[in-house]
């Protein structure tokens, strides 16, 4: 008999039962819809125990990586430990190691790590900042490389977090952060599927870590990385990605203005370039970050352009409304 | 026990194998794609995912008012009889693509077909 716990009370699943049934069976108040995997209505996320291979069926690999799984398909074969998919986020204190510009908008500000924070570079992180505003920012830090955390933080106009930690964050600085949460990462599986990363302003830094936490892991297909600015000083890290451009076969950079023109760089919108380049795209993994606007775009673009739904993954990066001037 | 058809098309499987290419013929059909612009695409999927399943003859909890509620802002802005038949096109085409035995397509398309009026609001 498996022990399934919820709500930190644990319950004995009958012989065959799923983790949705014995939860109702208990008076609790789960979302579900078909019973039999086709709606996806019922997801859970196992926090201790893993779920049966059936009741992942059909999720996508960083849901499946998450622990996230169909109660209505899960006949537990483990105790489990399972939660609704929107938990309450957790939080730790740490502290600014560095902070450094990188152009005359994006900070790179380096955290010491928490212990117990688990993440994969390209999920993002929460940052309290004054007023208790809190804002998110993607980690560009990849996990099994880098010993800190790094965050690129764009000074947005009027922005009560970005403003705060390009001008007041300095080194030694105490700052409180989340959890990590967020879908857009990679995953060391299916190496032989190529890679097309698009990002726009400081919507690099998820892809910086994707980028690196992909090489680091020895994926075998060619990753592009198409990166676009308004103008000239709108991008970044341009000679680091140069480089591992030059060091990498299976890597290709291709940074891009819609405003400006500069030498070795392309004119023109950096998803519009990339889907022209490489035209069918059907069974690539296609990660896009960045302007809302883009985003949206970019997704239909690539869908249209024969990428599997569940190999998009994305990060439209929303800003806060502006505070009234009062 | 005879297999239903949800289990003859092959169940969850045909729904996750059917649901982007359905999706993509939709989006890439001028007769029908302005009803969908706009719309997050996640939300999207997972309501094509709904239909499918209804229409694989699965489980559903559809009620004709859910389809009469759902629609009724596109009866307003001119969705007709003619989207519809498009939709069923494109439900046919994604089954053949995908290889479904040809007697197995038309009863598929009775169950979507069924849903006709509530979708229209008539």
């Amino acid at each position: 008999m498996r022990k399934i716990t919820y709500e930190n009370n644990a319950y004995a699943a009958d012989e065959g039962e799923s983790v949705l049934d014995c939860l109702q069976r208990h008076g609790h108040d789960i979302p579900y819809g078909c019973k039999v995997g086709a709606c996806h209505s019922c997801l859970m996320v196992a926090s201790g125990g893993k779920p049966t291979d059936a009741s992942q069926e059909g999720l996508r690999d960083t849901k499946r990586a998450g622990g996230y799984f169909l109660s209505c398909r899960c006949i537990p074969e483990a105790d489990m430990t399972v939660t609704l998919p929107d938990e309450p986020v957790r939080t730790f204190e740490t502290r600014v190691l560095e902070r450094t510009l990188l152009n005359h908008e994006v900070i790179r500000l380096r955290l010491q790590k928490p212990a117990g924070l688990d993440y994969h570079a390209g999920q993002f992180i929460q940052l309290h900042g004054p007023k208790n505003a809190i804002r998110s920012y993607s980690l560009a830090s990849t996990a099994n490389v880098d010993p800190w955390l790094e965050l690129h933080i764009r000074r947005v106009p009027f922005g009560i977090v970005s403003n705060w930690a390009h001008d007041a964050l300095t080194e030694g600085a105490s700052v409180t952060i989340s959890t990590a949460m967020g879908e857009c990462f990679y995953l060391p599986e299916r190496r032989d599927q190529p890679l097309l990363l698009i990002g726009t302003g400081s919507g690099l830094a998820p892809l910086w870590g994707i980028l690196r936490d992909a090489l680091h892991s020895d994926h075998s297909a060619p990753i592009y990385l198409y990166h676009g600015g308004s103008y000239s000083d709108g991008l970044y890290l341009v000679d680091e990605l140069r480089s591992l451009d030059a060091r990498h076969e299976g890597f290709h950079y291709t940074p891009t203005l819609s405003r400006d023109t500069m030498e070795d760089v392309a004119r023109g919108r950096a998803h519009e370039i990339a889907m022209r380049a490489h035209g069918n795209l059907k069974g690539w993994r296609v990660f896009l970050c960045g302007h809302p606007d883009m985003v949206k775009a970019a997704r239909i673009a690539a869908f249209m352009a024969g990428v599997a739904m569940d190999d998009l993954y994305s990060d439209p990066f929303v800003f806060a409304p502006r505070p009234s001037a009062a | 026990m005879p297999e239903s058809l949800y289990q003859q098309l092959g169940g969850a499987a045909a729904v996750n194998a059917a649901v982007d290419i359905f999706y993509r013929k939709v989006l890439a059909d001028d007769r029908i794609n302005r009803f969908f612009q706009g719309v997050n695409m996640e939300a999207q999927v997972a309501k094509q995912r709904a239909f499918l399943t209804m229409a694989f003859g699965g489980p559903n909890n559809y009620t004709g008012a859910d389809m009469r509620t759902a629609h009724a802002r596109l009866v307003a802005n001119g969705l007709n009889g003619s989207h519809v038949d498009a939709v069923l096109e494109n439900l046919k085409a994604t089954l053949q693509e995908l290889k479904v035995p040809g007697y197995l397509i038309p009863q598929v398309i009775d169950i979507a077909e069924s849903v006709r009026d509530d979708v229209l609001g008539r």
